[in-house]
C-alpha cells in the first residue's frame, strides 16, 4: 500500500503582536483548496481561528480590521484583496504600526 | 501671540547670571517650538567650530505651544546641543511632567551656556534662577539624584532633569533623565550637561499661557483622545514597541551580532509577546498621555530588577550583542538608565567591541581578562559599568564606536555601525531600502525618529528590498512630517490616529495661538526646520561624504532570513541620496542654494 507523501495543501498563517495574543498560538495552518484571493484566505482564517474575529478580522470575516496588515512569505506587504495566495505559502498577520 | 511666553531664558553657568531673550512671533511661527525652535536657538548660540564638550556649546531645553493643553501626548520637550558623538546637531526628545513645568517657568526655552566652577544644581523657580553646589550628588544614579533634589528642595512639584555617573564622566552617549526614568537618550546630551558641571536642573513654575480658543481646542482634544484609544495605537498600548522583535526577525530586519545577520535565533525569547506574558508587571504613561506605551518588565530569576522596556533597548542590548536572556537585557537596561546612558549607543558600541574580540582586534590584554564574546550577558553588564566609570577598556568604549576604532585599529572601522558617529538603530538597512536612505541623510546621524522612512518599507507602497529614485521624495516628506511632530510636539505613536495630520495640526496650532496657520505653512515649517538643521551641520563641518552608511552595509549581503543574499551597493545608495537632494531642492553635493534659503526665509534667519 502506498502512502501519499505530498505535504498537505495548507497556507501557513504566522501571527504577530496582538493577533498572536488573541489567538493564543504563534501560527495557524490553513487548508486551502488551491490558489485563493487574499480576501478568501482571510475568510478561511476567520473560520479556522474565530478568536481573531473582532480583534484582527472584521466581524463579517471578509477583511482585516484597521491597524492590521498582511505580508506574503516575509517579503512583500499585500493589501490588494484580489491578490492570490497559494498552498505552501506563508501569510504574516501583523500590526501596521511599524515604529519604535 | 497666545500659546507662548515669547521669550527664552539664557543662563551663563560661568557667572551665574541670566537674561531674557525675546522670541518674536515671526520666529515662533517659523519654528513652532520643540526641535524646530531649538534648532534655531542652537544656530544662534553655538558658534561654528565650537567644542561639543566646551563651555561654548549651549545646552537648550525647549517646550512647545501644545504643551500644557489637554491634547494627548503633548507633554514633551526637546533638548539640543552640538553632539559630542557626531560633532553635528544633537537633539533628543523626552516627556512627562517636566515638560509641563518647563512651560510654567515662563520661558519657551532655556539656553544654558558656560561651565559652572563646581558640580552644581540649577534651580529655576517661576523664572528666578539660582545655582547651588551639588558635589554631594556626584556619583548618584539618575533616580537617586532626582529623589534627593526633590527632597532637598522640599516640594514635590519641582521636576528634575539630571545626569548619572556616565554624564559626569563625559561618556559621549550619556543621557539626561527626568520623571523617574524618562530619557533624552540619543546624541550624548548628558555628556554636554556633564561638561558644564551641571548635575541636575530643577524646575517649578506657575506661569500659564493663554489659549486663544479653549472651547474649540478642548472639544478637539476629546475627539483626539478617543481616536488615540483606537486601533491606530493598539500595538503601543498593549505590547509597546517591544512587539517589533518577533516580526522584525521574521522579516529579516532585526540587526543581530553587530549587523552580521538580520535574524536572531534567540528572537522568540526576547519577543514582546513572550515578555508580555512572562515579565510584564505594569504599564506606565507619560503625563497627559492616553497611549501608555511604556511596559515595565521585571526579571523572573535572580535578584528582582525592573526596567521600562522598548524595542530599541531590546535590540541593542539583546540581539545586537547576541544576548537572548530576557533577564540579562532587563538588567542591562536598568543599568543604563541608572548610569544615565543611551541604551542604543551603549549596546551598539559593545557589539562592535564583541566583534573586535572575535576577530582578535581586542584581546584579554585590553579587557583585563574579560572575554567579550557575543552572547555573554555577564560581559555585557560588566562593560556597561566599565563604560560609565571609564574603567579600563570602558574608557575607550565611552567615546562611542567611531572614536574607538581609532584606538584599536585593525580594520575595525569596517564593522563600526554608525552614521556620522551616531550608532545605528534597530532597522536593518539592507532589507529596508527607504530606511537606508533615511539613516544616511539624517542630520543627527543614524536615526529612526527624525523621519519614519520605515513606514514606506513596511507597506505595499515600495519594494523594501530594492532601491529606486522614488525614495528621495518619500524620505524628505517623512522628515518634514517628523519635524513638525517634533516641534509642536506630538508623540510619534499618535501619528496614525489623525484623520488628517496636517490639517488637524494646523487647526490645533491656530486654536492655541490665535495665529492663522495653513497646511502649506506647516509643511513649509517642516522643510524650514530640516533645512535649518542642515545649515547648522554645514557650519560645523558636514560634507557630502557624511551622508552614507557603514562599510559593512555595502560589502556584505545578508546571510539569513527572507532577505538572504540581499545587499546594498554604494551606487544604489548614491542614487537615492541624489534623489533626496533633488527632492529637497539642494545642489548635487547636498548644499542649500541661495534661492532655497530665500524661499524658506532662511537667508537672514540668524538675525532675531
Amino acid at each position: 500500500m502506498s502512502t501519499d507523501a505530498r505535504p498537505a495543501p495548507v497556507c501557513r498563517i504566522e501571527l504577530f503582536g496582538l493577533a498572536r495574543l488573541a489567538a493564543g498560538v504563534p501560527e495557524v495552518s490553513l487548508p486551502l483548496p488551491g490558489p485563493v484571493t487574499l480576501s478568501r484566505a482571510v475568510r478561511f482564517l476567520a473560520e479556522a481561528c474565530p478568536a481573531l474575529v473582532g480583534k484582527a478580522i472584521r466581524e463579517d470575516g471578509g477583511a482585516l480590521m484597521d491597524g492590521y496588515v498582511l505580508n506574503l512569505n516575509g517579503l512583500s506587504f499585500v493589501d490588494d484583496p484580489s491578490a492570490m495566495v497559494s498552498p505552501g505559502e506563508s501569510l504574516l498577520l501583523l500590526s501596521d504600526q511599524a515604529g519604535g | 501671540m497666545d500659546g507662548y511666553h515669547g521669550r527664552a531664558l539664557i543662563i551663563d553657568l560661568a557667572t551665574g547670571r541670566h537674561r531674557w531673550q525675546p522670541l518674536p512671533d515671526t520666529v515662533q511661527r517659523r519654528y513652532i517650538g520643540g526641535v524646530g525652535l531649538g534648532t534655531h536657538l542652537l544656530r544662534e548660540h553655538c558658534p561654528a567650530g565650537a567644542d561639543s564638550l566646551g563651555p561654548e556649546n549651549p545646552l537648550i531645553f525647549v517646550g512647545s505651544p501644545l504643551t500644557g493643553t489637554r491634547l494627548t501626548t503633548t507633554s514633551k520637550f526637546a533638548v539640543l546641543a552640538k553632539s559630542p558623538l557626531t560633532g553635528l546637531i544633537g537633539d533628543s526628545l523626552s516627556s512627562s511632567f517636566l515638560a509641563n513645568e518647563l512651560k510654567r517657568t515662563g520661558a519657551d526655552a532655556i539656553v544654558i551656556t558656560g561651565r559652572a566652577s563646581e558640580p552644581s544644581l540649577l534651580v529655576i523657580d517661576d523664572g528666578s534662577v539660582s545655582l547651588r553646589p551639588a558635589r554631594h550628588l556626584i556619583g548618584l544614579s539618575t533616580s537617586e539624584t532626582e529623589a534627593l533634589v526633590k527632597e532637598e528642595l522640599g516640594d514635590s512639584r519641582f521636576r528634575v532633569a539630571c545626569i548619572g555617573p556616565a554624564g559626569e564622566r563625559l561618556v559621549r552617549f550619556a543621557s539626561i533623565a527626568n520623571d523617574g526614568g524618562r530619557q533624552a537618550g540619543r546624541t550624548g546630551l548628558g555628556a554636554v550637561m556633564g561638561s558644564k558641571n551641571l548635575k541636575a536642573i530643577a524646575l517649578r513654575g506657575s506661569q500659564e499661557v493663554r489659549i486663544a480658543n479653549p472651547a474649540a481646542l478642548n472639544e478637539y482634544a476629546g475627539r483626539l483622545r478617543r481616536a488615540s484609544l483606537g486601533p491606530a495605537t493598539e500595538k503601543y498600548r498593549v505590547l509597546g514597541t517591544m512587539a517589533n522583535v518577533a516580526v522584525f526577525d521574521r522579516l529579516g530586519t532585526l540587526p543581530t551580532r553587530n549587523f552580521q545577520q538580520s535574524t536572531f535565533d534567540g528572537a522568540e525569547r526576547l519577543a514582546g509577546e513572550a515578555l508580555h506574558a512572562s515579565r510584564l508587571v505594569k504599564d506606565a504613561h507619560c503625563a497627559n498621555c492616553t497611549i501608555g506605551c511604556e511596559k515595565v518588565l521585571e526579571t523572573a530569576h535572580g535578584p528582582k530588577v525592573s526596567a521600562r522596556m522598548e524595542y530599541e533597548s531590546l535590540f541593542a542590548l539583546g540581539s545586537l550583542c547576541g544576548v537572548d536572556d530576557p533577564d540579562a537585557v532587563i538588567r542591562a537596561v536598568a543599568r543604563c538608565d541608572a548610569l544615565g546612558m543611551d541604551t542604543m549607543s551603549a549596546g551598539a558600541t559593545i557589539a562592535w567591541a564583541m566583534e573586535c574580540w572575535e576577530r582578535g582586534v581586542i584581546t584579554e590584554a585590553d579587557t583585563g581578562g574579560m572575554r567579550l564574546r557575543f552572547g555573554d550577558a555577564e560581559a555585557l553588564l560588566t562593560c556597561l559599568d566599565m563604560i560609565a566609570e571609564r574603567d579600563g577598556i570602558g574608557g575607550v568604549l565611552a567615546e562611542g564606536s567611531r572614536r574607538a576604532t581609532a584606538q584599536f585599529g585593525g580594520g575595525s572601522d569596517a564593522w563600526a555601525m554608525h552614521v556620522k558617529g551616531l550608532e545605528m538603530p534597530g532597522y536593518e538597512p539592507r532589507s529596508l531600502k527607504t530606511m537606508a536612505l533615511g539613516l544616511a541623510v539624517s542630520p543627527r546621524g543614524a536615526c529612526h525618529n527624525r523621519s519614519s522612512a520605515y513606514d514606506a518599507d513596511f507597506s505595499s507602497d515600495v519594494d523594501r528590498l530594492s532601491a529606486d529614485e522614488g525614495r528621495g521624495v518619500i524620505v524628505a516628506r517623512s522628515e518634514d512630517h517628523a519635524a513638525v511632530m517634533d516641534s509642536l510636539i506630538w508623540c510619534k505613536f499618535l501619528r496614525k490616529a489623525f484623520d488628517d495630520f496636517w490639517s488637524e495640526s494646523a487647526q490645533a496650532y491656530e486654536w492655541v495661538t490665535g495665529e492663522a496657520m495653513t497646511v502649506a505653512d506647516l509643511q513649509t515649517a517642516g522643510e524650514r526646520i530640516n533645512t535649518a538643521k542642515k545649515l547648522f551641520n554645514l557650519s560645523h563641518g558636514w560634507t557630502r561624504a557624511d551622508d552614507t552608511l557603514p562599510p559593512r552595509v555595502f560589502e556584505q549581503t545578508l546571510p539569513t532570513g527572507p532577505a538572504a543574499g540581499v545587499g546594498l551597493t554604494r551606487e544604489e545608495l548614491d542614487m537615492m541620496v541624489r534623489s533626496y537632494y533633488r527632492a529637497r531642492g539642494w545642489t548635487e553635493d547636498g548644499r542649500v542654494p541661495a534661492e532655497k534659503l530665500a524661499a524658506l526665509g532662511l537667508d537672514d534667519d540668524r538675525l532675531l
